[in-house]
């Protein structure tokens, strides 16, 4: 089931080999660590530059976050889950 | 031609949902369809990939979404995200690009890499490490063909998959590809193995030995095409990036589910595909001569129809005038036969930097000019949807539109 999101929230993250890696995330008030990190990609959006990460916390959820450079924001944009 | 040549090519198995399947662990070994629709809940829009899974149920590209919906209900269905497709091309490239510079991008998930004058090591052990790196550094698989041609290395990636490696060299060529029917070859639809058949043509073999004067006299120039093909002879060079010939259009095309009807409905998606093509151009400092219309009734009888102007233009206006113009002419057609598939393209490409200048009639038009580049540099800042037309409000949600894929940035 994949369940679209859309909302700020707040990463804590590390620059690692020359990457960036979201480290845990702070949403609805709920911290969610990041156990690992499946796949990553960079788009644009006009002329902001945009990181993409899906990453796994553990539950078996995949949670899709993404970095948008011109505003500095992370956002939670959807949450795949198994059932 | 060199009988020597060592030609690589690389071909990403089940690409879109093997990625899908990489960032989400339990969309492993699950049958995963990603789709051209920005809705995958609806029953609109066509497959793009479907996983090694959901092959299995008979879903292949191409089938409308409704149908892949009715073989395999309980499949995942995700809309296809063509950033994270290219982010993960570019990153295939850059591995090969560590052996050669000789690299072409044939489309999104296939790249050919000439390994003709690398002696060690030798291009067998170069394809065996560029299908380790990707596996390993990127978690996808490929399958590898190695052949004296693009056109039997193509074949052979095809032989196994996935995760297949085979070697077709010049001596073995004849035995290996003479039995195989021709639906096997490059190039060769469903309709081309339809009239081959016909004419009591089945096999690759066969095909070698009908006189080429015979086939030339009935497929023209596809004919002699065909004739070298069969004998595995094809001199094609693998064409890197920074020799590509550039772009030759720019196109946008849309399916419609069961089809459509109405004339007005079919006018409003026509603007929203002109406006993505001729967006493009603009963002490339192209312009065209030539619009073309591509429309398959019924999902049966596809077609094209075209007209060529004077000046170059890039003006969302013009082109879509011309477009309209076109559609008009088969309404008649459309109303006895829904459209299921519209597309629209700009041909006869000249660049900017090659002296490309606006036409009078868009000079003319200089309020809508001004209102363009306003609009243009809106979307060049913010991105695509942040201003759209009143009439294309709902568009994108409705239908979407594939354009070509770029490799690019």
């Amino acid at each position: 089931m994949i369940t679209e999101i859309g909302e700020t929230i707040d990463v804590s993250a590390v620059f690692l080999g020359g990457h960036l890696r979201p480290v845990s995330f702070l949403w609805r008030s709920r911290k969610y660590k990041v156990k690992e990190v499946f796949g990553r990609y960079h788009d644009y959006l006009g002329k902001s530059k945009r990181f993409n990460f899906a990453v796994g916390t553990g539950s078996g959820d995949v949670f899709e976050i993404c970095l948008d450079t011109a505003t500095m924001t992370w956002e939670l944009i959807r949450i795949h889950s198994e059932q | 031609m060199n009988a020597n040549r060592q030609i690589i090519h690389i071909d990403m198995d089940a690409y879109f949902a093997s990625i899908e399947q990489r960032d989400v662990p339990f969309y492993r070994k699950r049958p995963l369809v990603v789709c051209h629709t920005d809705d995958p809940a609806s029953f609109r829009g066509v497959v793009s990939t479907a996983s090694y899974e959901a092959r299995v149920y008979g879903i292949e590209s191409s089938m409308s979404v409704l149908e892949a919906k009715v073989r395999c209900p309980h499949a995942v269905y995700l809309a296809g995200n063509y950033d994270k497709y290219l982010h993960n091309t570019r990153r295939i490239l850059d591995i090969c690009k560590r052996y050669s510079d000789m690299v072409e991008v044939f489309s999104v998930d296939e790249l050919f890499l000439d390994a003709t004058f690398m002696r060690f090591p030798p291009g067998e052990v170069i394809a065996r490490r560029i299908q380790n790196s990707i596996k390993r550094e990127l978690g996808l698989s490929c399958s590898i063909g190695v052949g004296p041609n693009k056109l039997i290395a193509k074949m052979a990636s095809e032989f196994r998959k996935p995760s297949g490696f085979t070697v077709i060299s010049s001596e073995q060529l004849p035995g290996i590809i003479a039995p195989l029917p021709v639906r096997k070859m490059v190039g060769i639809g469903r309709r081309m193995a339809r009239r081959l058949d016909s004419i009591g043509v089945r096999t690759i073999g066969e095909l070698a030995q009908v006189p080429v004067d015979y086939l030339e006299k009935k497929f023209g120039v596809v004919g002699i095409a065909l004739h070298l093909a069969s004998l595995g002879l094809d001199d094609s060079p693998v064409i890197p990036e920074h020799q590509g010939e550039g772009i030759k259009s720019f196109g946008h095309t849309s399916a419609l589910g069961k089809g459509i009807a109405d004339s007005r409905e079919l006018k409003r998606i026509l603007l929203g595909l002109c406006e993505g093509v001729t967006r493009r151009m603009r963002k490339e400092g192209y312009g065209g001569r030539t619009v073309v219309l591509r429309l398959c009734l019924a999902r049966m009888i596809g077609y094209t129809r075209s007209r060529s102007i004077k000046e170059y233009t890039s003006s969302t206006t013009r082109v879509f005038k011309i477009a309209r113009k076109l559609l008009e002419k088969e309404e008649k057609a459309i109303s006895r036969y829904p459209a299921t598939l519209i597309g629209v393209s700009v041909t006869n490409l000249v660049n900017k930097e090659k002296g490309y200048q606006l036409s009078i009639f868009d000079l003319l038009e200089n309020r809508e000019l001004a209102l363009t580049k306003a609009v243009d540099s809106l979307k060049d800042k913010y991105g695509e949807r942040v201003i759209v037309r009143g009439s294309l409000l709902n568009w994108k949600r409705r239908y979407h539109s594939i354009p070509r894929l770029e490799i690019g940035r």
